[in-house]
């Protein structure tokens, strides 16, 4: 697709296909006489970029990194066990310090949901206008 | 950098933040418990008990006031009448915050915000149960939970009264000191029949432990006989059956026991000590001279 468009451009504008070293003549023309001809206007290109540019400074590995080199680098990334463990005052099961007991409040919420679904709307039950004091 | 900074964004403008929040404060006053993540607890106590200190005040710029920031009129009567009296003894905090653990997709921390006093209060309902729990513990004797169970635990409203008057600090009552103080801390602004209540609550809660299967490992292993003939088949000699026929779970404990929850659920590899050649963990240290070890194989 593309060969068939830069053919057909070629053949649309053939006037205006310019050869590659036009500039350079015209550019050399206009030069003052008393500097080099041989000093050359080019656009930049890839392989002249990279001669400006060391080869250290285009970073890359030189070997793959070994399996036991990788695993000592991850050496202390691993899991830390939890030691905020206690007993729950209610039912001795373990649980997280500070925090509320999975197990309590499991047993708590389906008393109270099977207290409500029993009660049909009792006294307890938490009313959403402000009827009972 | 966030120093000195108050109040929290949740990345949202600050219109969408502060409807956020009093949806959650209109919610918190209609189920006077709700479940969120922990900074939005945070925030959303602090709204309201800004309203409800609205409520206490009652005059009718307070109640424009919290009509303008409830999204649901309905709510407006109840701050200014259940609430008012509810926390009319009350100097503030009227709200409590219960941290429970992370949410499974985005392990975000979870709260469980409450209103205190409340007819679920989660804090009431758990120093009842530690109540029931070291009850038991102390009761229990040499010949086990058999004969308790026949019996069952009597003078647990006068525990409750006496604790609940007791100026100690120490280890020398029926209670912990921290269970102690959290009975007083819960029964201070409630009324007298909350003590009966609580009370009632432990011994429901005590009966629930003691009514737990004995040895349901063996009840498996017979399939012949049928639960309750091999229930029966237990006398009141036989002490609490051995810790692995009761099939705990690693780091669960039973009441009266004294190793740490870390130590348990470490298993063989949790630190064992030892005082004069014995292995301190097979010592029942609450009961005196019953030196029956814990463990069949420690």
């Amino acid at each position: 697709m593309a060969a068939i468009a830069l053919q057909q451009s070629r053949m649309l504008w053939p006037s205006l296909r310019v050869p590659f070293s036009r500039p350079l003549l015209s550019a050399a023309a206009l030069l003052p006489a008393f500097l080099p001809r041989s000093f050359e206007w080019r656009l930049p290109s890839l392989a002249s970029v990279l001669e400006l540019f060391p080869p250290f400074l285009l970073a890359v590995p030189k070997k793959k990194t070994s399996h036991s080199r990788k695993a000592m680098r991850s050496a202390n990334k691993g899991l830390h066990d939890k030691r905020n463990l206690v007993h729950c005052p209610g039912c001795g099961s373990p649980k997280l310090a500070h925090n509320l007991c999975p197990e309590c409040y499991s047993t708590i919420n389906r008393a109270w949901k099977a207290k409500s679904k029993q009660g049909g709307g009792s006294g307890d039950d938490i009313p959403t206008i402000g009827t009972h004091d | 950098m966030k120093h000195g900074v108050a109040f929290r964004k949740f990345s949202r403008t600050s219109s969408h933040r502060m409807l956020m929040l009093r949806n959650l404060v209109t919610s918190l006053f209609e189920h006077e418990q709700i479940k969120t993540t922990l900074p939005k607890a945070k925030d959303t106590a602090r709204l309201a008990e800004k309203i409800i200190t609205l409520g206490k005040k009652g005059d009718l710029h307070a109640f424009k006031r919290a009509q303008q920031f409830l999204l649901q009129p309905q709510l407006v009567p109840k701050v200014f009448t259940t609430f008012a009296k509810r926390y009319s003894e009350r100097p503030g905090g009227y709200t409590r915050i219960h941290k429970f653990g992370r949410r499974q997709g985005d392990n975000a921390p979870h709260a469980i915000l409450e209103l205190v006093d409340n007819p679920r209060d989660l804090r009431f309902e758990m120093t009842a149960r530690a109540v029931g729990w070291e009850l038991l513990g102390k009761r229990l004797d040499n010949d086990g939970p058999r004969k308790l169970a026949e019996t069952g635990v009597k003078g647990v409203e006068d525990v409750v009264k006496q604790e609940r008057t007791s100026e100690s600090k120490g280890w020398d009552g029926e209670l912990r000191p921290k269970t102690r103080w959290y009975l007083k801390k819960v029964l201070k602004y409630r009324g007298e029949e909350a003590v009966s209540d609580l009370a009632q609550k432990a011994e429901d809660h005590l009966d629930t432990l003691l009514a737990k299967p004995m040895a349901p490992k063996d009840v498996l292993e017979k399939s012949s006989k049928n639960a309750l003939e091999e229930a029966s088949e237990q006398t009141a000699e036989t002490p609490y059956a051995s810790l692995k026929s009761m099939r705990l779970r690693a780091g669960q404990t039973v009441p009266g026991g004294v190793r740490s929850a870390l130590n348990l659920a470490q298993g063989d590899l949790g630190k064992t000590w030892m005082t004069g050649g014995r292995l301190r963990y097979l010592e029942r240290r609450k009961l005196g001279v019953d030196k029956t070890p814990l463990w069949e194989n420690p």
